[in-house]
């Protein structure tokens, strides 16, 4: 369907311009910048709580110190430097149940919107369903700032006893991520000639079936990328999460607020949660990078 | 028997389904339900929530009294309120405008030929993989006093910037919040004018070349006026993500010092669950979303006009 960024720019090697020198350096200068942050967080995973603080900054730890990644699993206990003041024990549960928890909401969240907005893009691509409105005010679930939407959802939700549920969240989840679904997947439903669908209804299929079992199986691969597109959005999504549940269900992102706000800020098992968090989403990311344009666009960038 | 019975209930229901009215209810009706539960029967009880005076403690919220919207008069005096705006409005115009010319200029120099182009490409997309709360984590522990951004200053300059403290100063903070977003979103811009960088057209930028127009010509009066579409999709699609900007702020300032980086989101968050002032906080919620709708409404054309190419 579309090409890789890169390799479509070979093409064109004839007429483009040889980088400059200097452009090297900036190139340089930039990938330092962007690779930066990372190697910080990743440096912090691995230092042994003594250099978590220190003037001047360890830019390197001495030695790697895995504990930090061990107690997010198992818990344990961490004490103030100096480890005197025995009364400031900070006690670290285990971010298994956050991880599941992240988990079974980001499948769910994701399964629901992509099924609803495969549906609704058949909808609107092939019988036009709603016309202009329809696909304007799915899009609009994703312009206003969803903390607008917060006060009455949280209302809403407690009337209907959905706060601190798995339903709730998900859905939630699947409705700010339907303006992705919905415009991502009509957008490759259009890339497919309605001619197929129309000879396969001659052949006596219905306009469902034909919907299904011609042009389904047609953009499988874009419709499995949209669906990687919003896990990334749904593993990532903190706010929500924040106000909708509070005991039962703690996703990731809610559990690393809880240790930057305590009294100590454990640094080490802190910053080993962040790289485990983003972990699946740098996986994630890459492998639909070819979508990554049209995605972030509602499908208004092709390639 | 009893599969012959399942057999015609499942024919049934195709039969049904197949109909016409049976089509549109199955595709659309999903939707439907869900933008109705979740969007627009919220919205309503927050329009409603606006124009009273509710108190959690007295009672449930439908029985509130009416009160003409006087929460708006107010929240139009509030200083508090408008400085948000105001701020908002200011980092979306910085931090935006930086990461379109930070964009443009790294996705040029990435559309040229040299060696390990896709490596420097994957690199750059990496920030947005990041979820926006780690980024606010990890920058928080950056701009640390006697963090790497204060011993590379000191180092660089021999002043001792050891004990910058820059998120309690608000200007500081400022500066570390819109560094924050231009790491983050940048490869955003990067992606989108790359991406429209490279699908140009040859035939006019090789004839310009034979003519003899500079590269700086061939940018700034071919390749410019092409990207047009481009550039207002990518410029109006950050400027909404900008305008939510809140899980940074949460982590790294918390709208602090005082209400120095307190945006819009910040505002109504602080002020509806916070302070669980529900009345108040629809007002404000609402004025946002007025704004925000009036943002769309320029937003949505420029894609509907590509899309229709």
């Amino acid at each position: 369907m579309s090409r890789s960024e890169p390799e479509a720019a070979e093409k064109a090697e004839v007429l483009e311009e040889k980088l400059a020198k200097h452009g090297y350096v900036i190139l340089g200068l930039a990938v330092i910048l962007t690779l930066f942050p990372l190697f910080w967080l990743f440096m912090t995973s691995l230092k042994p709580q003594g250099e978590w603080v220190s003037s001047p900054p360890t830019w390197i730890p001495s030695s790697a110190e895995f504990k930090n990644y061990l107690i997010l699993f198992t818990g344990g206990n961490y004490s103030p430097q100096g480890g005197s003041q025995t009364s400031m024990i900070l006690t670290f549960s285990s971010v298994i149940p956050a991880l599941i928890d992240s988990a079974i909401c980001t499948a769910g969240g994701t399964i629901l919107s992509i099924v609803v907005g495969l549906l609704a893009a058949f909808g609107i691509a092939r019988h036009k369903i709603g016309g202009n409105f329809l696909p304007l005010f799915v899009l609009s679930a994703r312009m206003i700032p969803p903390v607008t939407a917060l006060i009455p959802i949280i209302i809403l939700y407690s009337t209907l006893h959905l706060i601190d549920t798995y339903i709730g969240l998900i859905m939630a989840y699947a409705v700010f991520t339907l303006p992705y679904s919905v415009w991502m997947i009509r957008s490759f439903i259009d890339e497919i000639p309605t001619q197929l669908e129309e000879s396969a209804m001659v052949d006596g299929l219905s306009p469902l079936g034909a919907h299904f079992k011609v042009t389904l199986p047609l953009i499988r691969g874009g419709v499995m990328a949209t669906a990687l597109f919003i896990a990334v959005l749904n593993w990532s999504e903190f706010l929500l999460a924040l106000t909708l549940t509070h005991e039962a269900i703690i996703t990731v992102p809610v559990k690393l607020t809880y240790f930057v706000a305590s009294v100590a800020v454990l640094y080490g098992p802190q910053s080993a949660l962040g790289i485990i968090a983003i972990v699946p989403l740098i996986v994630f990311g890459y492998s639909i990078q070819r979508y990554l344009a049209r995605g972030l666009t509602f499908g208004a960038v092709k390639r | 028997m009893e599969q012959r019975n399942h057999r015609s209930l499942l024919e049934k229901l195709s039969r049904i389904a197949n109909t016409k009215t049976g089509t549109v209810v199955l595709l659309i009706g999903p939707i439907t339900f869900l933008l109705f539960l979740i969007l627009l029967t919220p919205f309503l009880i927050e329009i409603f929530l606006s124009l009273s005076s509710w108190d959690p403690a007295k009672g449930n919220w439908w029985m509130a009294k009416f009160d003409f919207g006087s929460g708006f008069l107010t929240i139009l005096q509030d200083s508090r309120f408008l400085m948000a705006l105001g701020r908002t409005a200011m980092f979306v115009g910085f931090a935006v405008v930086a990461e379109f010319l930070i964009g443009l200029y790294l996705a040029n120099l990435v559309s040229k030929s040299f060696r390990g182009k896709k490596v420097v490409f994957s690199v750059f997309l990496l920030p947005m993989f990041v979820m926006p709360l780690i980024v606010g984590y990890t920058f928080w522990m950056i701009f640390q006093p006697s963090g790497p951004i204060d011993h590379v200053l000191t180092l660089a300059t021999g002043i001792d910037f050891m004990s910058t403290f820059w998120l309690s100063n608000g200007i500081l903070a400022w500066i570390a919040l819109i560094a924050t977003d231009i790491w983050h979103w940048t490869p955003f811009m990067f992606l989108i004018l790359y991406s429209g960088l490279v699908s140009l057209p040859e035939n006019p930028i090789s004839a310009a070349k034979v003519l003899g127009a500079s590269n700086w010509q061939v940018f700034k009066d071919i390749k410019m006026p092409m990207l047009r579409n481009i550039i207002i999709i990518a410029l109006v699609i950050r400027a909404m993500e900008a305008m939510k900007l809140f899980d940074e702020i949460y982590l790294m300032t918390g709208g602090g010092p005082g209400f120095d980086t307190e945006t819009i989101s910040m505002y109504t968050f602080t002020t509806a669950i916070t302070t669980a002032r529900i009345g108040y906080g629809s007002t404000a919620a609402i004025i946002v979303l007025l704004i925000s709708l009036i943002l769309i409404i320029t937003a949505v054309r420029p894609v509907l006009l590509v899309r229709e190419k």
